[in-house]
């Protein structure tokens, strides 16, 4: 089992933009996607995820809808707006953007200054 | 944008379904657990119990997720709004009375303004009721050195008629006020238009029956044809179907009935019959000719001033082909009811003028929301306690504004709801009261729906009424320091909130402008009842006496028929027809005419009297009218010193005058009259008349024990030529009224061209008059009742207030022996000292407006007497009032047990 990182402040929106960015979800599922494409590496408090999903769809980033999911239940559905895509791509740039300064700013070495 | 409509929605949904959005959270996360169970179940074989005690663990606290996602969806402050709302529903359930005071207070406040803004709107862009109708237009020719219209103008008409592109229509119409003479000899005067026909293509609006005018009417040498209104249908046809294809005359020309318009249509104002305008001449001279008004539909696609560049542009080749008439001629498009006001200053200010009146009705809301926020302020000082406890457990100071605030808007929107049902009946009666005061239809656009406008102005007033009622309050009540509240709030009694400084000015100003108020409406009543004809006494048997108003048609529009001189003669044949043949009817026991019957209002002159020196010029008017030589007599008044008038006083260069007992003992004080001279006394531009000697002095015509200088009449003779229109007085023997439809059949036989209105038994004259004012002094009555009603409300709160605040300190005293009478008196002394200053605040500019306004009204009694009578009655009327509602509060104090409030303290 890989060791699990805790989530930096903000992150969260983040990564359930990415995860309905790659097809409609229900709250679960944004939950199984984000453990998917991170590799099982992140922790997430799991009821957190909902204060956020709503947040975001109050926002208009995403909107929800109801459905059935696989096991025929009453099941609410995530899907990206316009809003959202632009806002995941944004924010996808920028964090880059910032990973890519921490990790160039961590390899430093005493030569180099 | 699209965030913000997602944020709204969500808003409403919540607020909307509160129930329902917390049960699909439930079942989401509920769904998310039993997901979560099922995975551990088949990946690390738990059985079910285990794996959802481990789902439940790892969600971690549903109920805190809940709250944070309502938090997430702003839900829990829509659900605090709604909670607030339903507060403010039970408050006005609990507190009926206050209820009751500022539902009442604010409904007719917020009524009136609607109403008003309604009645406005109507006015100046009230829409005709025809398809697109924001394209019909009315043209009409300015002066612009005069800056007077130009109706002549026939000549333009023809030179825009098919040379302008952007009308797709265009039309004229002259007014023609006839008589319509049925079949039967019946003749009544209507209102009519020579109209164009184009105007019924221009409506779109299907006759009731038969057809409308059409092209082919207005052909020269085509068959005379008329259309008349539903109105006239009912009235002169008593509906009948067979109607069309009827023979009527039009004053005393012969046209067919070819159809009838239903009610909605009445153009252009409030007309009622309809004939062809025939303008087929290719030219009519410059600037001369009957008027006419000019009406247009733009072309599609058109806008106004698109239309306007285009006259523009013809009115300066005009002016330049045609400088002698045309120079100064500027061609002006409006909407079409805009074009009905008159210069394009005049009307900007007019509008002004009467949407700034609408500052009274705020100003009526603001002092109706300032009294209730009196009142809510008390009711928010009960609930102290609660209020302090709330601050104390973090309740932030807006959340409490809120709170109040929405109690607030529950309360003003009641109202509001209330004020539009009034100002939909008010308006309607307001409609109904002018059309009754103008004896005409109203203008035909006019309906009594209330526009989108009027509401949104309500709402907006509701807000506005619920800020003032709510917010300040609330700020008052919070403000302060919440430990020391606290300590009050628990230990008991001592003052906490104070009815302060902002009160107790509200109510002092309530009170004054109430007395100030109630004088006005005093004064005004006073005129109404007692001098403006409302109670005028005569001398004459008014009953006996049979009225109308004669006036004469101009026959065709050619400037030759206009001829005074023609005119003149023919009215003097006409009349002298017609009144020899009422002389001649049976029980008729005279026959006179005049400018006024003696029972209505004459004209004011300025007086000068040979030999008598007389006061500023104010002070000299008094009144006048021109009479037939034999009126005094017709109306069997007495010449009590010289003589009365003869048929020679008539003729030119002779200058008589006879003058009544009041003119007499008020102007002469006494004085020998006959062989005076008077007259018509120089007034700003106007020159002094000639001079007229006093030949007799006749015993007044009307009675009234208040009669001062002003009441004071001369009597001039004139001859029935020189008079247009003229009213004629028939006396005979017994009631007269059936002399009324006589006096029509005969002037219809005499010749249709003599129009009769005001058609009346004198005891009735002058009544139409009264509507006006009367009205008027309702609508004043109804605010005075408010005003009333709020200051006896407000001093029964504060006293209410004071008695509760100083339970316990009235309870110790009374254990301690002292007098209840005395310590109620002390409770009660500064109630009356608010009402002292109230009055004597209110009486001295409520004097001055009434006496300003006494002599207007009264016509002459003593102004400054009434004032003092009528402001004294309102002070004290408001005072006992006031002191009234302090009773009920000054009872509970005197029932105050000693031994209660000590052990509540």
């Amino acid at each position: 089992m890989t060791k699990s990182a805790e989530l930096l402040p903000g992150t969260l929106d983040l990564l359930i933009l990415k995860s309905v960015s790659l097809g409609t979800l229900h709250g679960y599922g944004v939950l199984l996607r984000i453990e998917q494409i991170s590799g099982g590496s992140l922790h997430i408090q799991q009821g957190a995820l909902y204060p956020a999903l709503y947040r975001l769809e109050q926002q208009g980033l995403i909107e929800s809808e109801w459905g059935v999911s696989d096991n025929n239940r009453r099941a609410k559905f995530y899907k990206l707006t316009a809003l959202g895509k632009q806002r995941l791509r944004d924010e996808s740039a920028g964090w880059n953007r910032l990973a890519g300064a921490m990790a160039a700013a961590l390899r430093a070495t005493s030569q180099e200054i | 944008m699209q965030g913000f409509i997602a944020r709204v929605r969500s808003f409403w949904h919540g607020l909307r379904k509160p129930a329902q959005v917390d049960a699909d959270m439930a079942d989401e996360m509920r769904f998310h657990i039993e997901m979560e169970a099922q995975r551990l179940m088949t990946r690390e074989g738990l059985d079910a119990r285990e794996a959802r005690r481990r789902a439940v663990l790892a969600f971690g606290g549903v109920e805190k997720y809940r709250g944070a996602g309502r938090d997430a969806l702003r839900f829990s402050w829509a659900r605090g709004l709604s909670v607030d709302m339903k507060l403010g529903v039970r408050m006005l359930r609990k507190y009926p009375g206050l209820t009751a005071v500022a539902v009442f207070a604010l409904s007719l406040a917020i009524g009136a303004g609607a109403a008003y803004l309604e009645f406005v709107h109507d006015m100046l862009h009230g829409r005709l009721p025809f398809p697109d109708s924001e394209r019909i237009v009315g043209i009409q020719n300015w002066d612009q050195q005069t800056g007077d219209p130009e109706f002549r103008s026939r000549f333009d008409f023809v030179t825009w008629r098919g040379s302008l592109s952007s009308l797709e229509q265009i039309g004229a119409y002259g007014a023609l006020d006839r008589n319509l003479v049925t079949e039967d000899g019946r003749a009544e005067p209507v209102r009519g238009v020579e109209v164009s026909t184009s105007i019924f293509r221009v409506a779109g609006v299907a006759p009731l029956l038969g057809r409308t005018l059409i092209p082919e009417d207005e052909r020269t040498g085509a068959p005379p044809v008329v259309v008349i209104g539903q109105d006239v249908w009912t009235n002169r046809f008593a509906s009948d179907p067979a109607v069309i294809g009827r023979a009527v005359k039009v004053g005393n020309a012969p046209y067919t009935v070819v159809g009838v318009m239903p009610a909605e249509f009445g153009f252009p104002t409030a007309h009622s019959l309809w004939v062809p305008l025939p303008l087929n001449e290719a030219q009519y001279p410059r600037r001369a000719g009957a008027p006419i008004r000019i009406f247009g539909k733009l072309a599609p696609g058109m806008s106004i001033s698109g239309a306007q560049a285009e006259l523009t542009a013809v009115g300066r080749r005009m002016a330049a082909d045609f400088p002698d008439t045309h120079q100064h001629i500027n061609p002006l498009v409006k909407g079409y009811v805009d074009s009905l006001w008159s210069t394009e200053a005049d009307s900007y200010l007019q509008r002004m003028i009467l949407y700034a009146a609408n500052l009274f009705f705020l100003g009526l809301l603001a002092l109706c929301g300032a009294n209730i926020a009196t009142l809510v302020f008390a009711r928010t000082a009960t609930r102290d306690t609660e209020i302090s406890v709330r601050t104390a457990l973090g309740a932030s100071r807006a959340r409490i504004a809120g709170q109040l605030f929405a109690e607030a808007l529950v309360l003003s929107s009641v109202a509001a709801i209330v004020g539009l049902t009034v100002a939909f009946y008010g308006l309607k009666w307001v409609k109904h009261t002018i059309g009754v005061a103008s004896g005409n239809r109203l203008m035909f656009w006019w309906n009594d729906q209330l526009s989108p406008q009027a509401y949104v102005y309500a709402a907006v007033l509701a807000v506005g009424a619920a800020l003032i009622i709510g917010v300040i309050p609330a700020l008052k009540a919070t403000g302060g320091k919440v430990q020391e509240r606290l300590r009050n709030a628990t230990g008991g009694s001592a003052a906490g909130l104070k009815f302060g400084g902002i009160w107790t000015g509200v109510i002092v100003t309530q009170v004054g402008v109430t007395v100030i108020f109630l004088s006005i409406v005093g004064t005004l009543g006073w005129g109404l009842y007692f001098s403006n004809g409302g109670n005028r006494q005569v001398n004459f048997a008014s009953t006996q006496y049979a009225g109308a108003r004669i006036t004469m048609d101009h026959e065709g529009t050619a400037e030759a028929d206009r001829d005074d001189a023609r005119f003149r003669s023919r009215f003097r044949t006409l009349f002298t027809q017609f009144a020899d043949r009422v002389a001649s009817e049976p029980g008729v026991t005279a026959f006179t005419f005049g400018a006024h019957y003696p029972n209505t209002n004459l004209t004011e002159m300025p007086v000068d009297i040979d030999g008598v020196p007389l006061a500023a010029a104010g002070e000299r008017a008094v009144q006048t009218t021109s009479i037939a030589t034999d009126f005094l007599e017709a109306f069997e008044a007495p010449i009590v010193a010289g003589r009365g008038f003869t048929a020679a006083d008539t003729a030119s260069g002779q200058s008589v005058a006879i003058v009544d007992q009041t003119f007499v003992r008020q102007v002469l004080g006494g004085q020998e009259a006959v062989g005076r001279r008077l007259r018509h006394a120089a007034s700003g531009e106007r020159p002094a008349g000639p001079w007229l000697e006093i030949v007799g002095v006749v015993k007044d015509l009307t009675v009234d024990t208040n009669k001062d200088k002003y009441n004071a009449v001369v009597y001039r003779p004139v001859a029935a030529e020189a008079m247009h229109p003229i009213r004629v007085a028939v006396r005979v023997t017994g009631d007269a009224s059936p002399m009324l439809w006589r006096l029509r059949v005969i002037a219809a036989e005499v010749d249709a061209s003599l129009r009769l209105d005001e058609v009346l038994t004198l005891d009735k004259v002058g009544t139409a008059d009264l509507v006006g004012i009367a009205f008027f002094l309702r609508i004043l009555a109804g605010i005075g009742v408010v005003a009333v009603v709020l200051a006896a409300a407000g001093m029964y709160a504060l006293m209410a207030f004071t008695v509760a605040r100083r339970t316990s300190e009235i309870g110790i005293r009374l254990a301690l022996g002292a007098d209840p009478r005395r310590l109620v008196m002390s409770t009660f002394a500064r109630a009356l000292a608010q009402i002292g200053a109230g009055v004597a605040i209110g009486i001295i500019p409520a004097v001055a407006i009434a006496a300003s306004l006494a002599p207007e009204v009264s016509a002459g009694a003593d102004g400054m007497r009434t004032a003092i009578v009528v402001c004294s009655v309102s002070a004290m009327f408001m005072v006992s009032v006031t002191v009234l509602a302090c009773t009920a509060p000054a009872r509970r104090a005197l029932r105050i047990q000693p031994i209660d409030t000590l052990k509540t303290t």
